[in-house]
């Protein structure tokens, strides 16, 4: 079985420097209950730093095929870079529309290849981004972080794909959970990686 | 600069049951350097390698992946890891044959030559051959250090040619006693370490990391 993770910086891994992410620690984990070849997982890691989900519609399908197995299992993990808004623009990098076609696309097109898990938003501290440098171009008075969210759960919901929701993961700690108020530390990475876990267990996938 | 790994599943980290291979130890060690240095330091890791992939595969899917992946303008090195897998043999011949492994990897090299930056090529490492001739998984692949070296020396002479930095790894596991090769052909933790560290080695010297 392959399980394809397509994301963006969180899902590549950004910045556990303990054990590379949370993609990373289910490679591991899955890879330390290998008995034999025959139970072989393979886990790949496609988050791409900055994507959106424009992005990754234009690329999802060849790196599926590229990637091709019998039995297939597809995370998506995108959309947390279409929410932020530009301040010059005063409208989000994807706007909601736009968002929102795009993501159905990205289910339909997953969905011809394996089961699909949406992964929704990772709590987001935008009082503690706002400060950094290279967030100095986005405006977060007015963020879209939840609606975008919410949407998710709603369109996995009319596709009947599992959606595992992270709102709340961080209760609000992001001194623990979080670099920058966007990235999770290691730890913040291992909750989601739990989270992750209990449901793939839930649904026999690993 | 930004590092892309084009590799198969000893770069994908496949058997390293601690750190998931030296490329994400390589991809931790920038995050590390990163949150050290407040942002001003490191740069990330790309994995982008397949489990089973030849010179072959890789060809096909090399020019949609760079795609995605090439971040506006900036510039980033690219590290290729392949040809274990040209190199096994299947029913008596290799998987992919000697002369079309050589047009494959200088394929491959203009390639990135032309997309990237820098262009790193690393070379094969050895198997245990107990355990890879047959390979105890799959008795029908069979991995003998002869047919490696042989790949591995193409390698290292087209990397000479087309002027790419070649990070040999012949040396640096045991091929004797297995302790590095538990399944005789992917590395162990300790064995990825031992990759990582020659591979950072270089990049530091070169200027990448």
């Amino acid at each position: 079985m392959h399980i394809l993770v397509f994301g963006d910086s969180i899902t590549q891994g950004f910045y556990d420097k303990e054990k590379g992410g949370w993609v990373n620690r289910l490679f591991i984990d899955v890879s330390a209950s290998l008995e034999s070849y025959n139970d072989f997982l393979g886990v790949f890691n496609l988050g791409i730093d900055s994507e959106t989900t424009a992005g990754l519609l234009a690329r999802i399908e060849n790196e599926i095929i590229a990637r091709q197995s019998d039995e297939m299992v597809i995370i998506i993990d995108i959309g947390g870079n279409d929410t932020f808004k530009f301040k010059e623009k005063g409208e989000n990098a994807v706007p909601f529309e736009t968002f929102r076609q795009n993501y159905s696309k990205l289910i339909t097109i997953a969905q011809k290849y394996g089961r699909v898990f949406c992964l929704g938003f990772k709590d987001f501290n935008p009082e503690q981004a706002k400060n950094l440098s290279w967030y100095k171009d986005y405006d977060f008075t007015d963020n879209d972080h939840a609606g975008y969210d919410r949407e998710i759960e709603r369109l996995a919901r009319e596709h009947g794909v599992i959606h595992i929701g992270m709102t709340g993961l961080f209760e609000g700690d992001f001194a623990q959970y979080s670099h920058d108020g966007d990235h999770p530390t290691a730890a913040g990475h291992e909750l989601i990686y739990q989270r992750v876990k209990s449901v793939l267990k839930q649904e026999n996938i690993i | 600069m930004r590092i892309l790994v084009f590799g198969d599943s000893i770069a994908a980290g496949a058997f390293d049951t601690e750190s998931n291979g030296w490329v994400s130890l390589l991809a931790m060690y920038q995050y590390q350097r990163i949150l050290d240095s407040k942002w001003t330091e490191g740069d990330s890791v790309v994995n982008v390698s397949v489990s089973g992939d030849t010179t072959a595969d890789l060809l096909q899917r090399i020019d949609s992946d760079l795609a995605s992946r090439k971040w506006q303008e900036e510039s980033f090195a690219a590290i290729l890891a392949i040809g274990t897998n040209d190199a096994a043999k299947v029913s008596g011949n290799n998987q992919v044959v000697f002369e079309e492994f050589t047009r494959n990897v200088v394929s491959l090299v203009s390639t990135l030559q032309e997309k990237s930056s820098r262009v790193i090529m690393l070379g094969l490492p050895p198997v245990y051959e107990k355990l890879s001739s047959p390979w105890c998984f799959d008795t029908t692949a069979d991995w003998q250090n002869a047919e490696l070296t042989r790949y591995d020396a193409e390698l290292k002479r087209i990397a000479a040619e087309e002027g790419v930095l070649f990070v040999p790894l012949q040396d640096i596991l045991d091929r004797y006693s297995g302790q590095h090769l538990p399944e005789g052909l992917h590395p162990n933790a300790e064995g990825h370490r031992l990759i990582f560290e020659r591979v950072k080695g270089v990049l530091e010297k070169a200027g990448i990391l």
